[in-house]
C-alpha cells in the first residue's frame, strides 16, 4: 500500500465503493481512498483487491443482474454506511467502425454505461431513501471529447457517461447527491497496447499519466472540497485537450 | 432539376413517418434527392410519402436486420440520415432498466448499425457519401428526468464524431445536427399546457419552439456540398437554448 504521505483525511469516516478496484485506475483510486481514511468496498471480478483493514473485497461482475444490491448491502453489512460510489470498471475494444462487431459493441454499453447507471441507482435509493448526502464519480475519458482511431463503440459509451454524469447532477443537486465525471488521458496502466514513445509526442506532458494522479483527482472530488462541484468533468491528461 | 443541391442523389432518412424525420425526407426531395424513408410507423408513412413524386418507404424497426436489407434493397445511396429516436421521461431513481436499454438501443446501437453498413458500402466501392446523425442539444446540456436520452445523445455525439475521424480518409463525411425543443406530436401535449410550455420556453432566447422544418433544412445543407469541408461538427437548431 502506498503511504498515506503528504494526503490528509480528507475522506476519514467515509465509506466509498468501487468497481474494478484490482487493477490500474481502480486500484489505485482503492489505495488513495483508504489512504484518505475511508473504508472502501472494493468490486472486481477477481478477488485480487488491496489487502488492508479498511478494504472489503466484493466478488463481483458489475454487469450481473445483483451486483448493484450486493455491493451496497456489503456497504451496509461490512460499514454500516455508504458515501459514495466510483463508477471505474470499463472496457475497451479496438476495431474499424465499418468493421466493428455487435457483441463488442453490447459488452461496451452494458459495462462502460448500463452498469455504472444501475449502479448509480441502486446507491442513489439508498441515499434518497435514507435522506442522506452522496457523491458519485463517473470515470470518463478524453475520448468523451475527443476520438482516438479505432475505438469508435468504446468513444460512444464515454461520450455517454459523461451525458449521464449532467443529467443525473441536474436532477439530484437538490438531494445533496453530486454526480462529477474524471477524464483520465493516457495512463500508464497494462490496459495501454500503443506505442509508448509514439504516444508520449503527443501529450504535452511529453509523458503517460500515473494512475496515482487521476487518483488523486479522485479524492478530491469525493471529499468535501469538491462540495460546490457537480455535473461537470475534471479531466486529467498531462495537456492532451488543450493542444 | 441539375440545380437542386441534392438532385439525382439517393438518401436514406430514418424515423421518416412524423416529425423532423418526415420534414428532413420532404425537404431532401424538394432539393432533388431519391429518398427511402423508414419507420415502424406505417400510417404516417403512406400519409407523409402520398404526395412525394420518386420515393420510397419501408416498415422497419430502425437498425433491424429487415431495415438493414431494406437498406441495400434499395440500393448504393449517398446520403445516410439517421434521424429515428425516442425520449422516454422518468425520475432517475425509478427509471426503468427496459426504457434505458431501448433508449440506447434506438439512439445509438441503430445509427452504428446502419452507418456501419454505409462505410462498409462506401469503402468497398470507394465512392463519396455523407452520414448525419440527429444528436441533439441534450448532448451538451442535460434536461431533468431524461437521464437515458442524454447518455443516448451524448454518446451518439461521440460516435458521429469517431466515425467522423474514421471516415474522413475514406472521402464519408459524418456530421451531426443538435436540435432544441422542436414542436413534434411527441411534445404536443407538453406544448400546450402553459405552465408546461413556459417552463420549456425558459431557457430559449429566441422565445419560441422550433419547427421540424428548421431542423431538416440544417440537415440538407450539412447533407450537401455546400458542406464539403465539414465533418464531426455538430450544428445545433435550438434558438439559443445552449446558451442557458
Amino acid at each position: 500500500m502506498r503511504p498515506a504521505d503528504s494526503m490528509p483525511a480528507l475522506l476519514a469516516g467515509r465509506v466509498v465503493a468501487v468497481t474494478g478496484a484490482s487493477r490500474g485506475i481502480g486500484r489505485a483510486i482503492t489505495e488513495r481512498v483508504v489512504a484518505a481514511g475511508a473504508q472502501v468496498v472494493a468490486v472486481s471480478r477477481s478477488g485480487d483487491v488491496p489487502a488492508h483493514p479498511s478494504v472489503l473485497p466484493v466478488d463481483a461482475d458489475v454487469r450481473s443482474d445483483d451486483a448493484p444490491e450486493r455491493i451496497v448491502t456489503a456497504a451496509l453489512w461490512a460499514f454500516g454506511r455508504l458515501d459514495a460510489l466510483v463508477n471505474n470498471a470499463g472496457t475497451i475494444h479496438h476495431a474499424n467502425c465499418w468493421e466493428h462487431d455487435d457483441e463488442a459493441w453490447d459488452e461496451l454499453f452494458e459495462t462502460n454505461l448500463t452498469a455504472p447507471f444501475r449502479l448509480s441507482q441502486q446507491a442513489v435509493g439508498y441515499w434518497l431513501g435514507t435522506q442522506q448526502p452522496g457523491v458519485i464519480v463517473n470515470i470518463a475519458s478524453i475520448e468523451s471529447e475527443v476520438v482516438c482511431p479505432r475505438q469508435a463503440g468504446y468513444a460512444a459509451t464515454k461520450g455517454g457517461i459523461v451525458g449521464l454524469t449532467r443529467s443525473m447532477a441536474v436532477e439530484l443537486s437538490g438531494h445533496d447527491i453530486r454526480v462529477v465525471a474524471l477524464a483520465p488521458g493516457y495512463i500508464d496502466t497494462e490496459q495501454q497496447s500503443v506505442n509508448q514513445t509514439e504516444l508520449e509526442a503527443l501529450i504535452p506532458a511529453g509523458r503517460l499519466g500515473h494512475p496515482d494522479e487521476v487518483a488523486g483527482a479522485a479524492v478530491f472530488l469525493l471529499s468535501d472540497l469538491a462540495s460546490y462541484t457537480t455535473g461537470t468533468t475534471l479531466v486529467v491528461d498531462g495537456g492532451y485537450l488543450a493542444k | 432539376m441539375t440545380d437542386l443541391c441534392h438532385s439525382g442523389r439517393r438518401a436514406v432518412v430514418t424515423g421518416a413517418a412524423s416529425g423532423q424525420g418526415l420534414a428532413t425526407a420532404r425537404r431532401l426531395t424538394a432539393d432533388g434527392a431519391i429518398v427511402l424513408g423508414i419507420d415502424i410507423d406505417t400510417e404516417g408513412l403512406e400519409e407523409g410519402f402520398a404526395d412525394l413524386a420518386n420515393c420510397s418507404w419501408a416498415q422497419a424497426e430502425v437498425g433491424s436486420e429487415e431495415c438493414l436489407a431494406e437498406i441495400e434493397r434499395f440500393g448504393p445511396c449517398d446520403v445516410l440520415i439517421n434521424a429515428a429516436e425516442i425520449l422516454r421521461r422518468h425520475d432517475f431513481a425509478s427509471y426503468p432498466l427496459d426504457d434505458w436499454r431501448r433508449t440506447l438501443e434506438v439512439n445509438v446501437r441503430a445509427p452504428f448499425r446502419l452507418a456501419r453498413q454505409f462505410a462498409a458500402d462506401h469503402i468497398a466501392r470507394e465512392a463519396p457519401g455523407v452520414i448525419v446523425n440527429l444528436c441533439s442539444v441534450e448532448s451538451f446540456v442535460a434536461a431533468p428526468r431524461h437521464v437515458a436520452y442524454t447518455a443516448s445523445k451524448s454518446a451518439l455525439l461521440m460516435l458521429t464524431r469517431a466515425l467522423a475521424y474514421e471516415l474522413g480518409p475514406h472521402g464519408v463525411r459524418v456530421v451531426g445536427v443538435g436540435p432544441g425543443a422542436i414542436e413534434t406530436a411527441e411534445n404536443a401535449e407538453l406544448r400546450n399546457d402553459p405552465v408546461g410550455a413556459q417552463r420549456a420556453l425558459r431557457p430559449i432566447r429566441m422565445g419560441r419552439f422550433g419547427r421540424p422544418e428548421e431542423v431538416a433544412a440544417t440537415i440538407s445543407f450539412l447533407a450537401s456540398d455546400d458542406a464539403s469541408y465539414i465533418t464531426g461538427s455538430v450544428v445545433l437548431v435550438d434558438g439559443g437554448w445552449h446558451l442557458d
